[in-house]
């Protein structure tokens, strides 16, 4: 996967919780400005290292489901996922080194696949 | 608002701040025939567009408010082309060729842009507002209205900024707390009506946030009005857009250098250590707070900018032959 996933509510166990690869779900809304400056950087992210890391988008617009159950009040928020748990969440726009750095951090904290 | 947000065509310059200092750089850059955009978040989100009387302006020997004489310079900019936008910046990039520039409402690409934000800005948070952000606490009521339908929900401020994010969450929130730190709210009378006229807020007036509350999420909030016991009231969002006295730089995230005091650091041309990215006015410091030095710094910078860019475009022709 070197793109990012859009994901349902109806999909999000299947395809986020039970994801073998660490996640990034990013909950947005096309109405969001800081989302607009996220995107571009998720997107070359899935498409850099789509083999370690999957990044799943959920617009909140039309999938309320899991942002309500996770607390999500405010968008974007990015939920770093491993085994169906959330490892880390960041709230708001990061610049795209800083979001790298967290997004690098995360991953060698996963112990890669045998 | 305005919306002409689907203009995705290269600006000449970006100009983020209309204030004097934003205004009279547009002035300058329109007139010199750049392609030029400024973006602001109202009339009176700015020092100049909250003060009562300008009676220093030279050549201005009228009574004349500050929020009038900003219009009669963004209305002058306007005459010679310069188009305005209200957006709030929320992010930047300047070390790229073709600059851009994020706001709530759209993104905006540039060759230049002048970084002309004023010192407004909040240098401490509320008791609990940093641990509340995502939770509750949101400083763009666009983005996170829809997660408060049918809640209550508080708004801090006194700016026309504030008022229309205020108006903005009605749509969505069962009641509207707006606490004004000042006696007065600092916007255009019809704004202010039509906030004062709407079922669901309630303005507190003169009126000091303490504390936002909360363990997973906002439950309430802490304030006080003046001559008033201090009151906690339940709350599920909490939106702040109350001003200070330093300069607005979060939205540049570390790609300038600033001073020990929170300024950018320009040269004598008001060029960064970016080219092709200035900054002017009340966000600078060593700075006296005066109209009419905002306005000269725009127009040494405006007319650089302009300097600069032909010169560039130049070169692009020699590369041609």
């Amino acid at each position: 996967m070197n793109e990012p996933v859009h994901i349902t509510d109806a999909e999000f166990d299947e395809k986020v919780l039970k994801s073998s690869l660490p996640v990034i779900v990013d909950f947005w809304a096309p109405w969001c400005g800081p989302c607009r400056m996220v995107a571009p950087i998720l997107d070359k992210i899935a498409k850099e290292m789509g083999d370690k890391v999957m990044v799943a988008k959920v617009n909140t617009d039309e999938n309320v489901e899991w942002a309500s159950k996770y607390g999500v009040r405010g968008i974007p928020t990015m939920l770093f996922m491993y085994n169906g748990e959330v490892v880390h969440s960041q709230v708001g726009a990061l610049p795209e080194p800083m979001l790298r750095d967290v997004v690098n951090k995360l991953l060698e904290a996963v112990p890669s696949e045998s | 608002m305005t919306t002409e947000t689907n203009d995705t065509s290269l600006y000449d310059v970006v100009i983020i701040g209309g204030g004097p200092a934003g205004a009279t750089a547009a002035l300058y850059t329109a007139r010199a025939g750049m392609k030029t955009l400024v973006l602001d978040k109202g009339l009176t989100a700015g020092a100049l567009g909250i003060t009562g009387k300008i009676a220093n302006y030279p050549g201005l020997t009228e009574e004349i408010s500050g929020a009038e004489l900003l219009e009669r310079m963004r209305d002058q900019a306007k005459s010679f082309g310069a188009a305005f936008i209200t957006d709030k910046v929320i992010g930047v990039i300047l070390n790229a060729e073709e600059k851009m520039v994020f706001g709530n409402q759209g993104t905006y690409n540039s060759r230049a842009v002048i970084v002309a934000t004023g010192s407004l800005g909040r240098g401490t948070h509320i008791k609990g507002e940093e641990e509340l952000l995502g939770k509750g606490v949101s400083y763009c009521a666009t983005c996170d209205a829809a997660f408060f339908k049918d809640q209550d929900v508080m708004v801090a401020g006194s700016s026309d900024e504030a008022i229309e994010e205020a108006l903005y969450l009605t749509r969505f929130a069962s009641r509207v707390l707006f606490l004004c730190p000042h006696e007065d709210l600092k916007a255009p009378q019809e704004l202010i009506d039509e906030l004062l006229e709407n079922p669901k807020v309630t303005l507190y007036r003169e009126t000091a946030l303490h504390e936002i509350i909360g363990t997973e999420q906002v439950e309430a909030v802490r304030f006080q009005q003046k001559g008033q016991t201090e009151e906690t009231l339940p709350i599920k969002g909490a939106f702040i857009y109350l001003q200070g006295g330093r300069p607005i730089t979060d939205f540049l995230q570390d790609q300038l250098e600033l001073n020990e005091g929170g300024c950018v650091v320009v040269d004598n041309e008001f060029q960064t250590a970016i080219p092709g990215v200035y900054a002017v006015g009340d966000v600078l410091c060593n700075h006296v707070k005066q109209v009419v030095i905002a306005a000269g710094e725009g127009a040494v910078a405006g007319m650089a900018l302009e300097k600069a860019l032909r010169g560039r475009r130049k070169i692009v022709v020699d590369w041609a032959k």
